[in-house]
């Protein structure tokens, strides 16, 4: 239930009220939080400067657990290059080796390879993420919005009882 | 920029600043009840956990550390405890207390609760095989049997005769000379070697070297000597392997006759261990009175010694847990990097310890002392962890205690040092069930000096004791006059002087335990009862020196019988053979010779008629 009421708020906003660039920054940021480990140090202070940032904070919420569901099924792929950069860099070991030994940076537990894989990967798909999302919020209010309903797959959702229990909830009087 | 975010951001952080403040001393005790549980394999708990965030310090009021081989009982508790933690490690999660102070402490307490957890169970240490190997060296000492020195040896019941060696033996050999005696005697039945022999001798006859005249006679006859010379060769060549053969049967049934002195060996050393006058030995004097203190003490204080390995791992043990071959799937690899102050996980950098090894005993000894170092990553912290104490009764002796666990590299090194002077003594109760050794030892003063080493599996032991004015206590007191006799070996000593040397892998242990009451005592003892123990000794040796002799005459005469049979038709083949086979030779050289002779009979002819043929054609 709450799964649905987090689309049905995400499609609000996709609707109307904020702008592309808010939902398109609280998107890409809330990927960059979701393809990462969540227990880190890092991953804290993303989730902080998305509080403080004017960006949608349904499109990052949306965006957390889209991305956390497909980083499962990256995190080997994320593995490998985090392992690449950890140990097959050799101008890098020497930053690695002062930031292990710095109080702080242990904390960010950026000498594991899927942290460290996930977020150089996170960071690099966050500009495309962005813009891509941007113009996607663009075309789905000019009109892409009609096409979606018209997709079985939307259909069957809207048309499910779960669907319509969850409407009847959303506006029972309380 | 979100202002109300700010508001946000700094009321959650105060609330998480607030509820970490008042529950972290819980969410520490929890940790540390845990890692310690996990470590232990039993459960570990704290009363009353307070930790001060800005000071770094903690302290508790009790600490219960399960015995995981008895958990209703504490391996140790400790009273109220304080320690300072310090702060930068905790950024790489390592907790380094700087300075502890750690006092109560009492060993082998009670606990109100079982302190079980469902953990997989460690590997086991040495101790139990040091203990059983210690028990198995104070198990295989002789126990005299008194009875059997004062009363007339019944040899009738000591040695049945047909269970002895010799006589077990003795019937699988006759046996085993029938059944040879039987083959060969089948073989000389059958054996067609007279006729064989009687053929080529009407062969070698019919060589007549009379009428040979002609160039023919010769080689014919020659041929025929050759043929016949191989075919005597060959028969006496299969009669010589039979006779071998014969012989090679007899001589080990011989062997076994002459094995029948060692099988009368071990029959004189079963019935002396049947009769409980087994060898007695001066060195077994030493660990026949001090085995079992000994092997006491000496089992507590290796149950300390394996304690401390248990708990302090070293570095292969460590590499073990380490060694990452196939990552967890989405938890990834931590790649490790050099760190130039490397902190282990856990480090107890030093501790005051005080304490008592059993509250509710009269007998608990009380310690105080200092441990430096205890952390559960030797190798990282590169350092042995050291123990000194000083451990002694209330009034009484103190005892100078100095550990070193050395679990740096591979192989783990303890080395144990325990030293006292001038102690008082007291009652030392021997522990010994036998009528005839003391009970208690009753001596003033002493001095003791231990070293104790184990080296990975190995240990080494040596333990020097010094003791002054000694009485013996026996238990009841006996009307046995040979009891008595022996009890007055012991009479009071000066000085006894105890050395204990241990050594060997911890399975199997090598104790020798001496004093400078062997001697005495063994000067006393050969006055008393050498002569008991000869006596019963030599007349066990008669009986079976008798019965021994009677059975091998036995199968000496029918292992001669048999041989002489067998081997008498053979070396007569032999013979025969042997005399063709030299007749045969002979005629073939006869034949020989004739043969040059013809050849230059011949040559002078021929010359004869040339010279004359050769007078008409030259004139002179």
């Amino acid at each position: 239930m709450f799964f649905l009421q987090f689309i049905s708020k995400f499609i609000k906003v996709m609707r109307a009220g904020a702008s592309p660039a808010q939902i398109a920054g609280g998107f890409s940021l809330g990927f960059l939080i979701g393809l990462t480990p969540f227990f880190t140090l890092h991953g804290a202070i993303i989730l902080g400067i998305v509080f403080l940032l004017n960006v949608n904070l349904s499109a990052a919420t949306f965006a957390i657990f889209i991305a956390s569901f497909g980083a499962f099924l990256l995190d080997p792929l994320f593995h490998n290059l985090g392992f690449y950069l950890l140990t097959g860099v050799h101008a890098l070991q020497a930053l690695w080796t002062k930031l292990y030994n710095m109080p702080v940076a242990p904390l960010t537990r950026f000498n594991n390879t899927v942290v460290m894989g996930s977020f150089i990967g996170g960071l690099v798909l966050l500009a495309p993420v962005y813009f891509g999302m941007k113009k996607f919020v663009v075309a789905y209010r000019e009109g892409l919005e009609a096409k979606i309903k018209k997709w079985k797959i939307v259909q069957v959702i809207t048309g499910s009882k779960v669907w319509q229990w969850y409407e009847r909830l959303r506006d029972w009087q309380w | 920029m979100r202002k109300g975010a700010i508001y946000f951001l700094v009321v959650f952080a105060v609330i998480a600043g607030v509820t970490l403040y008042f529950f972290r001393a819980r969410y520490v005790e929890r940790w540390i009840e845990s890692a310690c549980t996990e470590a232990n394999g039993a459960k570990v708990e704290i009363d009353n956990f307070h930790f001060s965030l800005f000071r770094l310090t903690c302290k508790f009021d009790r600490l219960q550390w399960t015995d995981p081989k008895d958990t209703w009982t504490n391996l140790f508790e400790t009273g109220p405890a304080e320690f300072g933690v310090e702060l930068r490690p905790l950024f790489w999660k390592n907790f380094i207390i700087r300075e502890a102070k750690i006092s109560q402490i009492l060993l082998g307490t009670k606990r109100a609760t079982s302190g079980w957890v469902d953990l997989p169970p460690e590997e086991p240490g040495i101790f139990d095989e040091i203990t059983a190997s210690i028990e198995k060296e104070i198990k295989a000492l002789p126990i005299l049997n008194l009875g059997a020195l004062k009363q007339k040896i019944n040899l009738d019941s000591l040695i049945n005769v047909d269970q002895l060696a010799v006589a077990q033996s003795v019937r699988a050999m006759r046996i085993d000379t029938d059944t040879t005696g039987a083959k060969w005697q089948q073989f000389i039945k059958t054996y067609d070697a007279p006729a064989k022999i009687a053929a080529l001798q009407t062969q070698v006859q019919s060589l007549n070297l009379q009428n040979l005249k002609t160039v023919d006679d010769f080689t014919t006859n020659l041929q025929r000597a050759n043929k016949l010379r191989d075919d005597v060769t060959a028969l006496r060549n299969e009669i010589t392997a039979s006779r071998k053969n014969a012989e090679q049967d007899f001589s080990r049934l011989a062997g076994k006759i002459k094995n029948l002195d060692n099988l009368a060996a071990q029959d004189f050393n079963a019935a002396k261990q049947k009769l409980g006058v087994a060898d007695f030995n001066v060195k077994d004097i030493g660990k026949m009175l001090f085995g079992n203190p000994f092997s006491g003490r000496f089992t507590e204080i290796m149950r300390y010694v394996d304690l401390g390995r248990e708990y302090l791992p070293t570095a292969q043990k460590l590499m073990a847990i380490n060694k990452v071959e196939n990552p967890p799937r989405f938890k990834g690899q931590d790649i490790i990097f050099p760190r130039p102050f490397a902190y282990p996980k856990f480090l107890l950098r030093h501790a005051l310890i005080s304490g008592a090894t059993n509250a509710n005993s009269a007998e608990a000894l009380q310690i105080k002392g200092e441990i430096w170092g205890i952390t559960n990553e030797p190798p990282v912290y590169g350092k042995p962890t050291i123990f000194e104490a000083q451990v002694f009764k209330e009034a009484s002796n103190a005892y100078q205690v100095r550990a070193a666990f050395d679990h740096t590299t591979d192989v783990a090194k303890d080395t144990l040092h325990l030293r006292a002077a001038n102690f008082r003594l007291g009652e030392v109760d021997l522990k010994n069930d036998k009528s005839y050794l003391p009970s208690r030892l009753l001596a003033n003063r002493g001095a003791v000096n231990a070293t104790l080493t184990l080296s990975g599996k190995d240990v080494l032991g040596r333990i020097e004791m010094n003791i002054n004015q000694v009485d013996f206590q026996f238990g009841a007191t006996t009307t046995d006059a040979i009891t008595e006799l022996i009890r007055g070996v012991f009479r009071p000593l000066e000085q006894l002087n105890v050395l204990i040397d241990v050594q060997g892998p911890s399975n199997a242990l090598q104790l020798n335990i001496g004093s400078n009451l062997d001697n005495i005592f063994a000067a006393r003892a050969n006055e008393l009862i050498q002569a008991s123990f000869e006596r019963a000794q030599q007349e066990i040796r008669l009986r079976l020196d008798q019965e021994t002799a009677k059975r091998r005459q036995q199968a000496e005469a029918f292992l001669a019988e048999k041989q002489k049979f067998v081997m008498t038709e053979l070396n007569k083949y032999q013979t025969l053979i042997d005399e063709q086979l030299a007749v045969v030779e002979n005629k073939k050289k006869e034949i020989e010779k004739r043969i040059d002779e013809e050849k230059k009979r011949a040559a002078g002819e021929a010359k004869k008629k040339l010279e004359k043929k050769l007078k008409g054609l030259v004139k002179p």
